[in-house]
């Protein structure tokens, strides 16, 4: 067995350095270290997408990663958000303000069960902040949703209330479509 | 009556668990970053200001990810726990043809060492055995042969993650952990249950005395020689049960061939098969078990639907062991999930867990990974129907139904019992039947054992009888939907068991819906229309309609509603959270009653009931009527106490039992109390009225919740009220002596809060009121299986690519009939969601049996298709909510029918694109493409 350091912001708070083994996927590293289990273990074979969080790129845009099939030295010295850190907290701790997926997937009755929940919450919160950068045409919606979140298991709601949602959230976020070709 | 011992609940007398005292903790709803998700709940406003709540009330915890899930909690997170976390594993066979001889141990690598190996061999010695529902060999004794794949041999215990970890990436996977011997013949056993519903309808007709009938004449069984079922030969018009039933069955089959072969009867004869299926409910199993030596308690976190049965029967299983000395109580602690739609009801993997926790020196959590869920999981049933549909050639109308069905229960018999009953039961559908002789064998098998899921045996037949009824309308050339309308059945008619459903059916209404619509009505057109514009695909239309039973026979929910001296509402209801929003609507009902919805609801409540001091003796499935009258004298006697939560049962029997302490609640606390304000002796019945949160009498001056719950509290009026209610397909009714008057009500347990101030409901704070007289549904209607439904049916387009055979769904229309909606958006949710489940029912989800199978420990969802958002139709599906017949129609239970009827359709929409006809499911693109490729490999 071989440790390697691991350090990095978590949900806007510095973790680490923690010694870690170094074949330990981050999934287990945010709920076995962290007891952060906001983040869900569906296949652990990175195909269900329950576990995505979010992952701060250089220039400042998030993509959303696989927790389950990635290592945690991956994210070494990396900004990582999990569905735990989307909110807005008070100083006591308590939710003051949701974030636009999370109200939109909540009015929505986007989910029953919520497993899927948080993978969603990430992976859509990736796709409008890309769409802040790169907006879209208009007429292109549907497929740019689905490209975003097309691999992504949900077995309780059947899907159809997370597009609607998301799809709300794009047409009433100025900047995110542009006017078709 | 052999094979009776199938219900939740028959353990109940064996569990007299002498020096073991089993608590219910306070459900889990631990705070993670939120301090508390009910404040944000509050703040955002979950009511809104329509009719139907801004969102769900566990919606904000969901969202933000806080811990609610049985999986979740770590000992850290334990209030009271040792905080250190212990691991364990479970190794099991992936073979069974040969012996086991043991483990393995130099696989381990040295520095991932357990610190407890825990195998047959140690059970035996501290005398730890299943409890009897789930069978023998927990874990296999070296030498002996594998019952299943995936029978577990030993579990191993880890005193930190790392150790675990390593452990699990050397020895999953690893054929050289587990060592076989010599080769073994199958292990060949009993089937679990046998069952036959056979009836003939009386000179009468539909509504009158059967000439023979289950409900009528009661139940035969059959014998078993060479493992297999062998129905009596003796058949005799004035015998037995058994031989008159015999008698009808022979005279039905002979029937059926003279008038086919005259030419008056055409027959549709055919075999259909269902695949296995994995639930693949998104949280896979866990438990996290700590037995904490010092106090002698052993306390378990688990993930299960059913926590109220596993606590009995833990305790058993303890109180018989070698630990019955060390363990005075058990803690079960439940989260506020107990399953997504399901599959978590009477799982054997909590007593794995127990186990575990046994041998733990710190908390113990023992979790599947997908790969072990595959393995270990339940599944559904799969069924192989050899069945004969009669039709009269002249009319159209149904003559005659002969089936023959073979359900694989797996190795472990679990509810393969009851499944393969209640798929017998409902194959009928919406249709009326004359004559019917329906069998049905639960077999052991050495595939992973199958429970209860979603269908519940209804999914496989059904889907069986819509597809004959499909093709006997393309065979006698009538309308599909046509042929439905003229054998649809009708309110006050025999079902197949010669019971008469309690609910108002709408077939008709549904029928007549998609007959009008244009995906129906110019399905030709719309065929030749797209063919046309997309040469080199094929367009077709199907329909099916089901109607799914819901009620076990033996429903027992208990609910409890109370107010504050400010008039906030708090409710406890029995049933746990299973993904259809129970808090909420439970919530809500309060509202047309108390003039407002809850301001919290625990859901999954166990302890509190305890006030209702009541007991329970017999299993109430097999009592006799005579046990029922003797033991209802005693005024604390019910038939079940608790029950065991599912998706499809809260809408109509918690709401029952929420409605019941509610009504009583506003008739002994609330309206005293408006009396003394207004200053009336008497309010005439039924004229008050809630209108903005005020109550209102004629001109009186309106009274606030507040000012009325001030005024009980102030007077010493009750100000909570705990009920208990029973349905055998009806609902118990008991006297109570309320304020000196006779009080009678559907429930069969009453207790009442005088003032009081805790502030969610607390046993101690209420007093039992013992009725004065009950009535309990008579005993015989356990012989009438099921009687209430909820009808859906859907229409389909498809389009389908012969080349590939890949199927896309074009259009998509359902009509559901689910009386009285609560919260309209959480029953469009479980429309949706019962569609793609549906979807990969019918055309993607398959395990192999046996050792390609489940078992063998190398299934996860890369090979396992279930359906995704690009298989559904996310954005052109429609429904359509029958608006509830009258404003006491039921609120029905629908989660499970959704997914039925888009199976059968979706078979006849293929069958209409592409000339093919598919019995048996799923229709993979492979199985499609090879059927219109035959002559490409």
């Amino acid at each position: 067995m071989a440790k390697i350091p691991v350090a990095m912001v978590v949900n806007g708070e510095k973790v680490g350095p923690l010694e870690v083994e170094e074949y330990t996927s981050m999934l287990d590293f945010l709920q076995e270290y962290l007891n952060l289990t906001g983040t869900k273990l569906g296949c652990g074979i990175g195909v269900c997408r329950s576990c995505t969080i979010l992952v701060e790129r250089e220039d400042g845009s998030l993509e959303p990663v696989r927790s389950c099939i990635n290592n945690v030295g991956r994210f070494n010295g990396r900004t990582v958000t999990t569905v735990e850190g989307q909110a807005e907290y008070n100083s006591e701790g308590d939710i003051v303000a949701l974030s636009p997926i999370q109200q939109a997937f909540l009015r929505n009755f986007s989910f029953q069960c919520g497993w899927c929940t948080p993978g969603f919450v990430n992976a859509a919160t990736a796709l409008i902040d890309h769409l802040r950068r790169e907006p879209v045409p208009a007429d292109t919606i549907e497929a740019v949703i689905d490209e975003a979140l097309g691999e992504h298991i949900c077995r309780c709601t059947g899907y159809v209330r997370y597009y609607r949602a998301v799809r709300e959230v794009i047409e009433s976020t100025p900047g995110l479509l542009k006017e078709a070709d | 009556m052999e094979g009776f011992n199938i219900n939740r609940r028959n353990f109940i007398k064996l569990c007299t668990v002498t020096g073991i005292t089993v608590f219910a903790a306070p459900v889990l709803w631990q705070k993670g970053k939120a301090q508390n998700p009910e404040t944000a709940r509050d703040v955002l406003n979950w009511r809104g200001a329509g009719s139907d709540p801004a969102f769900r009330t566990d919606g904000v915890a969901k969202v933000t990810g806080q811990k609610i899930f049985g999986r979740d909690f770590r000992a850290r997170d334990m209030p009271g726990w040792k905080p250190q976390q212990h691991y364990a594993l479970v190794l099991r066979c992936n073979r069974v043809e040969r012996r086991f001889d043991g483990v393995d141990w130099t696989q381990l690598p040295a520095e991932a060492q357990p610190y407890a190996k825990v195998t047959a061999e140690t059970l035996a010695e501290k005398k730890l055995k299943l409890p009897a529902f789930y069978g023998e060999a927990m874990l296999l004794s070296e030498g002996a042969s594998p019952l299943y794949y995936g029978h577990a041999v030993a579990m191993l215990l880890f005193d930190d993650f790392e150790k675990y970890a390593t452990a699990k990436q050397a020895l999953q996977f690893n054929e050289q952990v587990i060592r076989y011997g010599a080769q073994t013949p199958p292990v060949e056993r009993d089937p679990y249950a046998s069952w036959r519903i056979i009836r003939v309808e009386g000179p009468q007709g539909p509504e009158d005395e059967d000439l023979y009938s289950p409900m009528q004449d009661g139940l035969f069984f059959p014998n078993y020689r060479d493992h297999k079922a062998e129905w009596p030969r003796a058949a005799n018009l004035s015998g037995s049960v058994s031989e008159r039933g015999m008698y009808y069955a022979q005279q039905i089959r002979a029937t059926t061939e003279r008038e086919a072969e005259s030419g008056n009867w055409h027959l549709v004869r055919g075999e259909y098969r269902t695949q296995i299926v994995d639930p693949m409910m998104m949280e896979p199993e866990a438990a996290n078990v700590w037995f904490d030596g010092e106090r002698q308690t052993l306390h378990l976190v688990l993930t299960s639907q059913s926590p109220q049965d596993f606590q009995e029967l833990a305790a058993h299983m303890i109180a018989e062991s070698a630990f019955a000395a060390e363990i005075k109580n058990i803690v079960v602690h439940s989260a506020v999930v107990g399953g997504g739609f399901g599959a978590k009801d009477h799982s054997i993997f909590p007593y794995y867990g127990l186990v575990a926790g046994l041998f733990g020196t710190a908390p113990v959590r023992l979790a599947n990974n997908r790969f072990e869920q595959f393995q270990a999981g339940l599944k559904r049933h799969p069924f192989g129907m050899r069945n004969t549909l009669a039709i009269d050639k002249k009319n159209g109308k149904f003559q005659a139904l002969i089936a023959e069905m073979q359900v694989d229960g797996g190795g472990r018999q679990n509810f393969s019992a009851s499944v393969s009953m209640v798929g017998a039961s409902a194959i009928q559908s919406i249709y009326y039947l004359p004559r019917n002789d329906i069998s049905s064998v639960a077999n052991q098998s050495m595939n992973v054992d199958s429970g209860s899921m979603r269908g519940y045996g209804t999914l496989q037949t059904m889907t069986a009888m819509e597809m004959m009824v499909n093709q006997a309308a393309a065979e006698l050339g009538i309308d599909p939907i046509e042929l439905r309308l003229r054998n649809a059945f009708q309110d006050g008619w025999r079902n197949t068991q010669g019971a008469v459903p309690k609910v108002g059916v709408r077939y008709r209404e549904l029928l007549e819906r998609a007959r009008e619509h244009p995906m129906w009505r110019d399905r030709m057109e719309r065929k030749r229309a797209f063919e046309q514009e997309n040469p080199g695909y094929l367009f077709g239309t199907g329909y099916a309609i089901a109607t799914k039973d819901y009620g076990t026979g033996a429903a027992a929910p208990s609910a409890a509603v109370q107010f504050d001296t400010a008039g906030r509402l708090s409710m406890a209801v029995e049933f746990m959270e299973m993904g259809t929003g129970i808090g909420t609507s439970q919530s809500l009902l309060l509202e047309t009653v108390l003039g407002r919805a809850a301001d919290h609801c625990t859901v999954g409540e166990v302890d509190a009931w305890h006030a209702l001091q009541q007991f329970q003796t017999e299993s109430p499935y097999t009592m006799s009527q005579q046990h029922q009258d003797q033991q209802s004298a005693n005024p604390l006697w019910t038939p079940v106490t608790a029950m065991a939560s599912a998706a499809s049962m809260s809408s109509y029997f918690q709401s029952h039992a929420t409605q019941q302490a509610a009504e009583i609640l506003f008739q002994q606390g609330l309206l005293p109390a408006a009396r003394r304000l207004w200053k009336r002796n008497e309010l005439e019945d039924g004229q008050t009225q809630w209108r903005e949160g005020k109550l209102h009498y004629g001109n009186l001056p309106p009274l606030a919740l507040e000012q009325l719950a001030a005024e009980a509290h102030r007077n010493g009026d009750v100000t909570g009220v705990m009920v208990h209610s029973f349905n055998r397909w009806e609902w118990a009714e008991a006297d109570f002596e309320l304020h000196g008057r006779q009080w009678t009500g559907s429930i069969d347990g009453l207790a009442l809060r005088r003032g009081g101030s805790a502030e969610k409901v607390s046993a101690d704070e209420y007093q039992v009121e013992k009725r004065s007289a009950v009535r309990y549904p008579r005993t015989a209607l356990n012989n009438a299986m099921v009687t209430y439904y909820a009808p859906t049916a859907a229409l389909v387009e498809v389009v389908v690519n012969p080349g590939n055979g890949e199927v896309s769904i074009h259009g998509l229309q359902n009509y559901m009939d689910c009386g009285r909606t609560i919260v309209r958006p959480l029953v469009e949710g479980q429309i949706e969601g019962g569609v793609a489940m549906g979807i990969g029912h019918a055309l993607y989800e398959y395990l192999p049996p046996l050792a390609e199978g489940a078992g063998n420990g190398t299934w996860n969802l890369n090979r396992y298709q279930v359906p995704l958002a690009k298989h559904v139709p996310v954005w052109n599906q429609q429904h359509e909510i029958l608006p509830p017949a009258t404003e006491k129609d039921p609120h029905k239970g629908i989660a499970e029918v959704v997914m039925i009827p888009i199976v059968a359709a979706l078979a006849e929409a293929i069958y209409q694109a592409t000339g093919k006809r598919f019995n048996e499911v799923p229709i993979t693109p492979e199985r499609l493409r090879r059927a219109l490729n035959p002559q490409v490999l």
